[in-house]
Parts: structure tokens; C-alpha cells; sequence
């Protein structure tokens, strides 16, 4: 009896903004459109109709008839009802009776109250919204581009294990990581799992949305409020880039949150207890930036790719190149670029670690050299067709798990068992010569008993 | 199906098949065999039909005619003429040549016409609906259905315009060049070579050899038969290649002397490039003169060569003429376009030597035409500059262009505006208060800025976004002209294809049914009686389920309204003519 | 990260042309109309803002057309330092804020510049440079799209918000705009405070905009977030007031008559109503003569 289990790396999901708020409870979602912020950022996320749909009606104080509201667009059925589907999920509006007994739309009061302010003014400001004095270490944005961008690395660096600059990483970003399954201990060490290659083949914005979705996760252990960390969060992407902003009149909780993010590298800080906070590149726009963009906008990209497979990197940092390696044959090192080769063999090297022909590419085409950026398509398509069919070239087997039968005495046993599995439908694989008959894991039992039954009779 | 086309062109009697004796009609379109003492057609075929005819050897007894169909049976016709061998003999002649003229005509044209109908009907999707609707459900015949379909056949010869002789001119067909080549002689017994010439190979002939239709034309029905005439043509010299012996009784002679002329002619016209000269190209690789030796004799050897060459060169040049010829000036006006030819050929024939070229394949530069040399370093300068002048070195010529000189400007600025100042004055008058001076107005607007407060929360009442939203609403005032649902969402596509499909076929009937107006013949008569039932036939079968069918789904439109419409229309018109005309014969 | 994500970063321009006519407004303030100038200025502020709200990428410019000059309300000539750039002190999100009070600022100093010189100036003319400011939208978009980062693309349309008349004297440049704005595909909206303009009509139907006359002041701000808000790209999903036929007919030159057939002068293209053998704009001889007058015979009846 031999058993095979297919063995599968798992895909990494990185879910937007509009599934992740689809996840949580109703009150939290009435609790967080208390804040304009965070009704802007739902609103960016919706549908372009739905979008609309709100617009429309914003100014109008009492429900809609939705036949009414049905006629607005031209667009296809499924499109107005998808666009209908996603405001309700997001419970930025629902049902109510017209007077009349008609169904009609009623827009979500807070969020409508809330857009309107953010839109108009009026009610109270954002937190922390206070004038500062001009700071004498005023910072620019290159300043905070470089500094967020070295944070971040940390975290990857770390990651990937390598010594360089870790010294910053504390127990904070360990537990988030472990927590989302990309490292996991081993003997004592954290070390990086499939799922962490994957997401070290991601776009920085993206990556670091996944991140904070894990770590929101791990919000609620650490006895922190999600609400209150959301929001603040969504008033971060929502700052000015090269701003500072004041911490006056942060909760607790939200001072946490800031020291976390700091951590991040997605605000700068200059000391812990310092007033002031200047929000870096990486948080400004998180939310609205995901998977918008196919390029990582706040950094050149330095990936050349030719048509015969090689692969020029025009950059000096170890983990960009140490990210190639995963799929790249590495051949030269020089201070500033790095030439390697797309082989057979280094694409299955990394496929068989769980990543995807689709995350090789796309990370290429996210770092692409701007000289690249002009291609179109921007990877040449005999790259993207041969990564993929070389991911296709691993999908030939087809794995059945099953439980075998031998060794049987003679052949009209053997046939008497084939015959009754086949009539199951669960035999899997005969060999009549050998006497050998593979059946489903699920009919094993089935046929067992029968066998043995057989066996008693005769 | 006219009446001409049935036009008897040839009646034989005394024709036998499967031994009884009949009469043998030869027709517009078929040949027929009738029995003796009937009269009705016991055998007709349609030339279309007809693949071939075989004719009995004159050796034989009995003067036979076989008629081989397509479909690989044959029937035949003895011809026994009481009166003599030689009237059965005349008789099939003449059944043969007719046959002969026809069968080619009606192979040509029938195929091409079924290919054609057939293409069009793949092609067009819609029509060949049509068809399936109307014809092969037998409401309208396949001849009604083509004939209003007449323009779309491109060569149309649908079979009541090829007789009115109205045909489309057609593409002509050039003649192939290996035509004469392709004449193989038979052996016959010890007789000797037998031609088989069809009307093509006659036509092809005629059309490259000009002189020979002459001849022809001059020679055929009064000194000589058409038999005797092409076995001349066949037995002369100028068919055969040596040529240079010219026998002065041979009613070809001529011809062979014309094609002399025809050649120098060709010579002079078409080769006086300056930049070419033919003379100094010699008949030899460059291996040979790179040894040094020059074999310059060779090529004006052989006397005969030389005939053969130009043999080929002019038979060459005459078929490509025959091509443009038939052209340019199209099957009609050929024969006259040849005798123009000619006569021009005679004209420049004085002023030239009559001296035959010898050099193969014409080379030769004849300078003796005094008009010519005139001309020749003109046209000469001409071709070279042609040759040297390369366009691209030419300096750009850039034309400064014209300036516009206007003396009113302010008018041509204002472009065509009507006039402004009793729109304005209207805008003024509107708003009721002239009197109110720009200083005023500035300072008030100031004023307003200047005080200018948070409103911004008042910015749009929710009663007035309401009374907006109902204007903007489709059905609200501003929205007028947009229905409430477009009706391609109400209607299902399937829906939608099977009323086109109705409509096509509906208008398609009622084309032919007002087509038949004004009635004036009786086959018009007929035809509009004919079309009315039809008519009701598609109301009963098609248009009454189709009703029936969108009633289930409770459209808001009457979706076949227009559609009966149509037909009540006819109904009303048919009545109209139909009680008129009894009221004219009571 | 379903695939290669090919599709470009798509970013909107959208450029407000405001008829900042202070004639007009004035009279239009006298007469208690309730249309005024900051009533238009904070509908239009909120539009500009749900522009900027609908997506992250899209970007706005304001252009006031006034008498004597046109310029940028926003973004500003003077690049907003950021020690200056103030926080809302309420709820707004800040981004809106500056747009507001930039708008604010600059059309304040406009105002009272015009009210500075109001002493020394002689009847002004009633007209608003919207040729003028069509251009400089025209060369805005321009920049932008040269600009343009590798990978990105910018779509631009411009809307006019105009309640003074058409200024025939404009017509050369104002159509001169308009045909470039077709060529480089951006689309023209008009949104009509008052009297219908046939030149806009004629604009917006040559581009594919929209042409709207806002029937009640008090609504501004829903027709133009109904109407206006919507992308060129995205109007097709939307029902949307239809396009109304629009008059081409021409007026003569020599009579400011509107005629269906008239005589073209083929040198500079003056139109008449009737024939005149010299081009009075051009002076250009005609020497071939005008087809003969149908002359009425009088037909006698027995």
C-alpha cells in the first residue's frame, strides 16, 4: 500500500482594501466612517459607478427609488449590479422603503455626513491637525524617500536573513511576520518560508499592505483598538507628503500604532518622544496605491531584460540581487549592475520554492528599467511566454491519492477486485500482468470490506 | 423565361431517334426532337446540358449525330432524308455547325451563372435566408428571386435579358499564346491530318491575325467554303514556318506580306529607345569575349533560324495586341479598331523603303523616315534628361505663399457670428436694468468678494439636488429625447434576428408584389394576383406566429405593427386595382 | 496579483475655464439674481474637489477668464511654500482645503485689482477672454502630457462655466482653439449660466463635450456633479442628457444675416448673402459672373 500526497505551496493572497473591509463586523465598519478620512479612502475604492452613484445622491437627503437610481447608467446589467453589490457589502448604503412602498437607497448617514465633511469642511479636525512651528530639522522628501527605503529593506533584509542593518528589527516585526506565515522558527531561528519569497517578489506598496494587514491582525492581541489604528492609518495615506504633523491629541493606542509604524519606515521620527511626525512615501496613498500602479512609482526601476534571457540589474543593493538569484543563473558582479540568466533550471529552482511564473514576471516588470518602461509590452514576450510554459512544464503529473492492491494470489481474485472497483468507480490504475490495482483513497474502505468479505466466503 | 428564347433557329425534319422518325428543332436554348405525329417535345435538352456532339465518319453509311450530356448518357439522331445522302449529309452539317456555335456559349455562361448565383448566396448570409424563405418554400420561383436580384450578379445573362441581346459587356479573354501550338492535327486514316478548330481557336485566330479575318470575311461564303477556307489556311506557307519561299497563288500571300509591315511598324514604334541600342548586343556570354573569340557570325547563319525567330517575335507581338486591342476597344467596335489599324499601316507605308529587315527579331533602327529624324533628337534630349534627372537632388522649391490682405479686419476676425449687439442688448433688456453702468457692477462684485463668508455648507440644499435629481432622471425634463430603456435591452438578440428575418423576407415580397405596378400586361396580371395570394400565404405562416410568438412576452411596443402595416397597405392597393379592373370589363 | 498588469496609470486632467466677468456678475448681483459669484465659485470648488476625490491620480487647473486677462486661479502662478501651506481647521481634507483657499486667494486679488483701476478706466468692454483662456488650457495640457512620466497616461478635458455673451471678435482664435482641442483629443464641456452661446455649442459638439444651460441657479452644484463629473470615458456608462442639434448655419459678413447657402469668396473665405464681384474684406476681383438671375417670365393667361 502506498500512499502519494500532492504537495502544494499555497498561493500568497494579498487582499484589497475593498475585501479586507468586507471582513470585518458591520459596527466596525459604522465606527470607522466616523472619520473623513476613512470615507475617503472607501469611496476611492469603490467601483467608478458606484462612485458616482454616490455623488449623486450626496446631496440628497432621503432615500432614492432604486428603479430610479437603475435608470441612471447605460452600463451593462452586471456591471450596475455589481456597482450596486459593493456599496451595500460596504454598507455605505442600503435599503429603505420609499414612502410610497417602492424600494429605494438610503445613503449610509455617517458616511454621508463624513464625505461631506471631508468634501466641505466643517465638524472636527483630523487628529493632530495643528499648525507646528517650523521645525528646525525640517526634513525633505529625499530625505524620507531614503529613509523609508532603508527601514523597509531591514524588514527584508531580515527576511531573507541576511546580517545587514537587522540590528534594527525587534520583536514587533518578528510577530508580524511570523504571524502571516512568511518566516517560520526553525531551531530557534526564524527562517524564511515559500509564502516569504513571494512576498519578497512583490512591489513595495504592495508589500507593505500586506504587511500592515497582518499586522492589523495581531492589533487586537496586543489589546490595542482596531478602529483606532485604522483610522489613523487612513488619515496617514491621506497626508502630504514632506508635511509634518503634530501627535497632539493621539490616543494611547494610536501613539502605539506610531511607534510601530515608525519601526516600518512608514513615518519618520526623529525621536520617540518628539511632537512631531513627518509620514514617509511608503504610508502616504497605501491605500489607493494598491495594485493601481504596476510600477513602483517612488523608485527607478533597474531591471534590463533581453530577449536572450539576460538579465541586467543596474544596482548595488545585495537583497535586490539576492532577490534576482531566486530565478536568475547569477554570472558577473560589478560595483553597480549585475548580469545574470534566465535558465530553465533557475526558473524551476524557484518554482519548485512556491513561486509563481506570474510573481517572476510581474516583479521584472515592477522594476523595470525606465529605458525598459518604453518597451510595450514591457517584458519582451518571448520571456513571459517561455517562464510560463516553463511553469506549465511542471503541471504535466496529475496526483491521485490512492491506496494499492498486490500481491494477490491469482488472477480471477485480481479480476473479481478490479471488476467490483471499477463498478465503484474508484480504481485509479491497473496492471493485470503484475496483479497490481490502484483505488481511491475514498473507496479503499469499500473495497477493503469487500475484499475481506470475499476472503470469509471462500 | 421569354418567349425569344424559345425562338426556333433551325428545324430538320425527318431525323431519326431509336428508330421512329421525328422532326429535330434546334432552339434559343435547348434542341428538341418531336415525334412525327405529335406535338409535343419527346426529347428536349437543354444546351447547358450538352457536353459534346460526335458525328458519324462520312465513310459510314448511315449520317448519325451524337449528342453526349454531361451526366455521361448520349442519344442519337440519324438523319435520313428521303431525298438524298447528300441533303442527310447537308442536314447534319447544319445541325453540327449550329450546335458548334451554340454549346460553346451555353457551357460558358450557364456555369459561370450558377457559380455566380452560388457565390453571392454564401456570400450574403441575408440573402440566402431570403432564399431558404421564399424560394425553396416555393412562395416565389427561383427565376422571380434572381431576376430582382439581376444587379448583383455581376456578368448578369439571367435568361430573360441575354435574348432581349442587351448582354453586359464582359471581361474580354485574352488569347493564350501557345493557341497554334495547340491545334493537333489528327491523323485520319491514311488521308491525311484532320484540324479540329472550335469556335475559340477561330476566334483566337482571327483576333491575332487580323489579315486572316480579312481574308476571311472577303473569301468564305463566295470563292471558297469555310472547310476549304481553313484547310488553305492550314495547308499555307504562311502557317508553316519556312517561309521564304512565297507561293504567288496562295490567297495568303498577301498576308504574309502585310506581316512584314505589321513588324517594321512594330519596329519603329516600340523600339527607339535611345538609351537601348539592340545592334550592339551580341549573341554571346561573357566567358566568350572574355577569351577573346567573337563568334559573330553565328547569329546571321542560318536563313531559316532567322525566319523562325521572327516567326515567334511577331507572333508574340500580335497576340499581346490582340489583348489590347479587344481592350481598349471592346468586342464591338474590334473589328473596326483593326481596319483602322490597317489603313494607317498603308499610309505610313509610302514613306518607307519597302526593303525587309534582315536582323532577327527587328532590331533594326530604320532612320530613312524624314518626319522621324526631325523628331528624333527631341524626343532623344527628352529620354535622357528623363534617364539623368533624378528628382530627390532637385533643390526643394518652397513657395513663400501669399499673404491675405484684408481691409477689414475686424470683420474677417468676427468669422460668421451674427451680429451681436441686439443679442446683447436682449441680455440687458432681460435682465431689466441698462442703466446699470460696468463701474457699478465691478464695485458690487468687489463688494461681495470682499465679504465673501463661509457659505460653502449651504452650498446645495437638499431640496434643490432633489428636483435636479428628477430633472436629470431619465423621463425628467432635461433628459427628453431619451427614452426610458433603449429597446435593443428589451428585446432579446434572438428576438431581434427573427423579426429582421421576417422583415427581410416581407419587403422582399412586397418588392416584387409593387414591382407589378403599373399592371400593364397580362403576365403582370397574373404575376400581381399571384404575388397578393402569396402575400397571404406569409401573413398566415410566418407573420401570425411570429405575433403570436412576441405577445407572450408582453412587449410594451407593438413590435410587428409596421410590418402589417405593409400589408394592409398592399391588401388596399390590390383591391383598388382589382375592383378597377372589373369596373373596366363588367 | 492575478497576471502581468499591463494597463497603464491612467490619470485625469480636468481644467475649469471660469467666466470671471466682473460686468456681468455685477448686474447679475444687482439684479438680486441668485446666481452670484461665490455661490459659482464654491459649486465649482466643490466639483473641482470630487474630481480630486473620485480617483488619487486625477489632477485639476482653474483658469479665470476675465477682461483683460486671463490666469490660473489653481494651481496658483506662485508655488505654495509649504511653511506657509495651512492646515483646515475643521474636517476637511487638507488636500480640498488648499484648493479652496487658493481659488479664494487668487480670484480676491483679480476682483480687487479690477476695483483698484475701476477710476480710471472708460466703459469696459462686457467681454470675457475665453479665447484666451482656452489657449492657455490647450498649452496646459500640453506640458502636462510631455511631462508625463514613462508608464503613464493623462487624459484632459476642459469645461467652461460662462454666463456673459459670446464675443464675436474672439471667433478667429476661439474656433482656432477649438480645432486644436479636437486634434489633440481633448474633449471641451459647457456649462451655461445664462443666454445660449452658439460658438460653445459648436465646441462642445466638435469635441464630444457636453453642452448644458443650467436651468435653476440654485441647483449648480448637482448638474455639474451629475453632468460634469463624469469622465469623457465613463459618460458612456451613464445616462446623460442628450446632445441637442446645434446650429452651424454662418451669418453673412456684410449683414450679420444667418443664411443656408451664401457666396464664398475663395481667397479668404468671407461669406455673402448675395454676389458682389470684389471681396469687400479682401478686395478680391471676381471676374467670372455670378449665375444669371432666374428671370420670371410672365406667363399670360388667356
Amino acid at each position: 500500500m502506498a500512499t502519494t500526497i500532492a504537495t502544494k505551496a499555497k498561493k500568497l493572497a494579498c487582499k484589497d482594501l475593498h475585501s479586507f473591509l468586507r471582513t470585518l463586523p458591520p459596527t466596525v465598519l459604522d465606527h470607522l466612517y466616523c472619520h473623513p478620512a476613512t470615507c475617503l479612502a472607501v469611496f476611492r475604492d469603490l467601483p467608478e459607478l458606484s462612485r458616482h452613484y454616490v455623488m449623486r445622491i450626496m446631496f440628497v437627503e432621503q432615500a432614492v427609488a432604486q428603479a430610479v437610481v437603475r435608470q441612471w447608467s447605460t452600463a451593462p446589467q452586471e456591471e450596475q449590479l455589481e456597482a450596486a453589490a459593493a456599496l451595500m457589502e460596504l454598507r455605505v448604503w442600503y435599503e429603505k422603503p420609499l414612502p410610497g412602498g417602492m424600494p429605494g437607497w438610503l445613503l449610509n448617514h455617517v458616511f454621508r455626513k463624513n464625505l461631506h465633511t471631508a468634501l466641505l469642511g466643517g465638524g472636527n479636525p483630523w487628529i493632530g491637525n495643528k499648525d507646528l512651528t517650523i521645525d528646525k530639522y525640517a526634513k525633505d522628501i529625499p530625505f524620507l524617500d531614503k529613509y523609508a527605503l532603508e527601514r523597509w529593506e531591514c524588514v527584508l533584509h531580515f527576511m531573507v536573513g541576511s546580517n545587514q542593518g537587522t540590528d534594527g528589527v525587534n520583536t514587533d516585526i518578528t510577530d508580524v511576520l511570523l504571524h502571516s506565515g512568511l518566516m517560520r522558527v526553525d531551531e530557534g531561528e526564524p527562517s524564511i518560508t515559500a509564502e516569504g519569497f513571494q512576498f519578497l517578489l512583490m512591489d513595495t506598496s504592495s508589500q507593505v499592505w500586506f504587511f500592515l494587514l497582518q499586522y492589523l491582525d495581531t492589533v487586537q492581541s496586543r489589546g490595542m483598538d482596531l478602529v483606532e489604528c485604522l483610522t489613523f492609518l487612513f488619515q496617514l495615506s491621506f497626508s502630504t507628503l514632506g508635511k509634518d504633523y503634530c501627535t497632539e491629541g493621539m490616543s494611547e493606542n494610536q501613539l502605539r500604532f506610531l511607534q510601530h509604524l515608525r519601526e516600518f519606515g512608514l513615518v519618520y521620527q526623529r525621536k520617540r518622544k518628539s511632537h512631531r511626525y513627518y509620514p514617509t512615501r511608503l504610508a502616504v496613498n497605501i491605500v489607493s496605491g494598491l495594485s493601481k500602479a504596476a510600477v513602483d512609482t517612488h523608485r527607478p526601476g533597474f531591471i534590463v531584460v533581453e530577449t536572450n534571457y539576460r538579465v541586467y540589474a543596474y544596482t548595488d543593493s545585495p537583497l535586490q540581487i539576492a532577490l534576482l538569484a531566486l530565478f536568475c543563473d547569477m554570472l558577473y558582479r560589478f560595483p553597480n549592475m549585475a548580469a545574470a540568466n534566465l535558465s530553465r533550471t533557475s526558473v524551476r529552482a524557484a518554482l519548485s520554492r512556491g513561486i509563481t511564473a506570474d510573481q517572476i514576471l510581474h516583479y521584472l516588470q515592477s522594476h523595470a528599467h525606465p529605458e525598459m518602461l518604453k518597451n510595450s509590452p514591457v517584458v519582451p514576450p518571448t520571456i513571459t511566454d517561455q517562464v510560463k510554459l516553463w511553469e506549465l512544464e511542471r503541471d504535466r503529473f496529475k496526483f491521485n491519492d490512492g491506496v494499492m492492491y498486490n500481491q494477490f494470489l491469482s488472477q480471477a481474485d485480481f479480476e473479481l477486485l478490479r471488476n467490483y472497483a471499477k463498478d465503484m468507480n474508484v480504481l485509479v490504475w491497473e496492471m493485470p500482468e503484475k496483479r497490481v490495482l490502484i483505488v481511491t483513497k475514498s473507496g479503499h474502505d469499500d473495497v477493503k470490506r469487500f475484499w475481506k468479505r470475499q476472503k470469509a466466503s471462500s | 423565361m421569354s418567349k425569344s428564347s424559345e425562338e426556333v433557329l433551325l428545324i430538320v425534319k425527318n431525323v431519326k431517334n431509336k428508330k421512329t422518325d421525328g422532326t429535330l428543332y434546334l432552339m434559343g436554348e435547348r434542341m428538341a426532337w418531336m415525334l412525327e405525329s405529335k406535338n409535343v417535345f419527346n426529347i428536349s435538352y437543354m444546351y447547358a446540358d450538352i457536353k459534346a456532339q460526335k458525328i458519324s465518319p462520312d465513310s459510314k453509311e448511315k449520317v448519325q449525330l451524337q449528342v453526349i450530356l454531361h451526366d455521361g448518357s448520349a442519344n442519337t439522331f440519324l438523319f435520313n432524308n428521303p431525298r438524298s445522302r447528300q441533303t442527310q449529309m447537308q442536314d447534319r452539317e447544319s445541325v453540327k455547325e449550329l450546335l458548334q456555335q451554340l454549346l460553346p456559349k451555353f457551357k460558358r455562361k450557364i456555369s459561370a451563372e450558377l457559380e455566380e448565383k452560388n457565390r453571392l448566396l454564401q456570400e450574403d448570409p441575408e440573402s440566402f435566408q431570403l432564399y431558404k424563405d421564399l424560394v425553396v418554400s416555393g412562395v416565389i420561383t427561383p427565376e422571380e428571386f434572381w431576376a430582382s436580384r439581376a444587379h448583383m450578379l455581376p456578368s448578369s445573362t439571367s435568361s430573360s435579358s441575354s435574348s432581349g441581346g442587351k448582354t453586359a459587356p464582359a471581361q474580354n479573354v485574352g488569347v493564350s499564346p501557345a493557341f497554334l501550338a495547340d491545334i493537333k492535327p489528327v491523323t485520319d486514316g491514311a488521308n491525311g491530318l484532320k484540324y479540329n478548330l472550335t469556335q475559340d481557336i477561330i476566334q483566337s485566330i482571327f483576333k491575332t491575325y487580323p489579315m486572316v479575318k480579312k481574308k476571311h470575311a472577303e473569301a468564305v461564303p463566295h470563292q471558297v467554303s469555310d472547310c476549304e477556307f481553313w484547310s488553305r489556311f492550314f495547308q499555307s506557307h504562311y502557317f508553316h514556318r519556312d517561309r521564304h519561299a512565297l507561293s504567288s497563288e496562295d490567297i495568303f500571300t498577301e498576308c504574309a506580306k502585310n506581316d512584314e509591315e505589321v513588324m517594321k511598324d512594330e519596329i519603329t514604334k516600340n523600339v527607339n529607345d535611345p538609351l537601348v541600342d539592340l545592334t550592339q548586343m551580341k549573341d554571346q556570354s561573357l566567358e566568350d569575349d572574355y577569351r577573346g573569340i567573337v563568334d559573330d557570325t553565328r547569329t546571321s547563319n542560318n536563313v531559316s533560324n532567322q525566319a523562325m525567330i521572327r516567326r515567334f517575335n511577331q507572333h508574340s507581338t500580335l497576340v499581346l495586341r490582340a489583348c489590347t486591342s479587344a481592350s481598349t476597344g471592346g468586342v464591338a467596335s474590334e473589328n473596326s479598331a483593326v481596319e483602322g489599324g490597317r489603313k494607317e499601316k498603308d499610309s505610313s507605308r509610302k514613306s518607307k523603303s519597302n526593303e525587309v529587315n534582315h536582323v532577327n527579331g527587328g532590331v533594326a533602327h530604320p532612320t530613312n523616315g524624314t518626319s522621324d529624324s526631325v523628331e528624333e533628337p527631341h524626343r532623344k534630349k527628352k529620354r535622357i534628361k528623363e534617364k539623368i534627372g533624378f528628382e530627390d537632388l532637385d533643390d526643394k522649391e518652397e513657395s513663400e505663399g501669399v499673404t491675405l490682405r484684408l481691409t477689414q479686419m475686424d470683420r474677417y476676425l468676427h468669422g460668421p457670428t451674427p451680429s451681436s449687439s441686439t443679442a446683447s442688448a436682449s441680455v440687458a433688456s432681460r435682465l431689466g436694468h441698462d442703466d446699470v453702468t460696468s463701474e457699478d457692477a465691478i464695485l458690487s462684485v468687489a463688494s461681495e468678494v470682499e465679504g465673501w463668508g463661509s457659505a460653502r455648507h449651504m452650498v446645495l440644499g437638499s431640496t434643490e439636488a432633489l428636483s435636479v435629481l428628477g430633472e436629470l432622471s431619465p423621463g425628467g425634463a432635461l433628459m427628453s429625447g431619451t427614452s426610458l430603456q433603449q429597446l435593443h435591452q428589451q428585446v432579446s438578440p434572438a428576438t431581434r434576428d427573427e423579426i429582421k428575418q421576417n422583415y427581410n423576407a416581407m419587403c422582399e415580397l412586397l418588392r416584387h408584389f409593387w414591382s407589378c405596378f403599373p399592371v400593364s400586361s397580362k403576365s403582370l396580371e397574373d404575376k400581381v394576383v399571384k404575388m397578393r395570394q402569396t402575400l397571404e400565404r406569409f401573413e398566415m405562416s410566418k407573420l401570425a406566429p411570429l405575433k403570436e410568438k412576441l405577445s407572450q412576452y408582453h412587449y410594451a411596443m407593438n413590435l410587428t405593427g409596421h410590418l402589417e402595416e405593409m400589408l394592409r397597405a398592399a391588401y388596399l392597393k390590390f383591391d383598388a386595382w382589382q375592383a378597377r379592373r372589373n369596373a373596366r370589363r363588367p | 496579483m492575478d497576471g502581468i498588469k499591463t494597463d497603464k496609470l491612467e490619470s485625469s486632467l480636468l481644467i475649469v475655464i471660469l467666466d470671471t466677468n466682473p460686468v456681468w456678475w455685477g448686474k447679475k448681483k444687482i439684479a438680486q439674481d441668485p446666481m452670484t459669484l461665490s455661490h459659482c465659485v464654491d459649486c465649482l470648488t466643490v466639483l473641482a474637489n470630487s474630481h480630486l476625490m473620485v480617483s488619487h491620480n486625477n489632477k485639476l487647473a482653474v483658469i479665470a477668464a476675465h477682461t483683460d486677462i486671463s490666469t490660473f486661479l489653481y494651481p496658483s502662478s506662485q508655488p505654495a511654500r509649504p511653511d506657509i501651506f495651512k492646515l483646515p481647521d475643521d474636517g476637511q481634507y487638507e488636500v480640498f482645503n488648499s484648493v479652496e483657499s487658493q481659488l479664494r486667494t487668487q480670484l480676491k486679488t483679480l476682483i480687487e485689482a479690477d476695483k483698484a483701476q475701476v477710476d480710471y478706466m472708460e466703459e469696459q468692454s462686457s467681454d470675457s477672454l475665453l479665447a484666451g483662456a482656452m489657449c492657455m488650457a490647450l498649452c496646459y495640457i500640453h506640458r502636462l502630457e510631455k511631462e508625463c512620466p514613462i508608464g503613464e497616461s493623462l487624459t484632459a478635458r476642459i469645461l467652461i462655466l460662462k454666463g456673459s455673451d459670446d464675443c464675436p471678435s474672439q471667433y478667429m482664435n476661439f474656433m482656432n482653439a477649438v480645432f486644436t482641442a479636437q486634434k489633440q483629443n481633448v474633449v471641451i464641456d459647457a456649462c451655461i449660466l445664462d443666454s445660449e452661446s452658439g460658438l460653445l455649442q459648436q465646441a462642445c459638439d466638435i469635441t464630444g463635450g457636453t453642452y448644458l444651460n443650467i436651468p435653476q441657479a440654485q441647483g449648480l452644484l448637482q448638474y455639474l456633479l451629475w453632468v460634469f463629473l463624469p469622465d469623457p470615458s465613463s459618460r458612456s456608462k451613464m445616462a446623460l442628457p442628450p446632445r441637442a442639434q446645434v446650429d452651424y448655419r454662418a451669418a453673412c459678413f456684410c449683414h450679420r444675416n444667418l443664411i443656408e447657402i451664401g457666396y464664398v469668396c475663395s481667397v479668404c473665405l468671407s461669406i455673402y448673402c448675395s454676389f458682389s464681384p470684389i471681396c469687400s474684406t479682401c478686395q478680391t476681383t471676381f471676374k467670372i459672373i455670378g449665375p444669371q438671375k432666374l428671370v420670371k417670365k410672365k406667363i399670360k393667361k388667356p
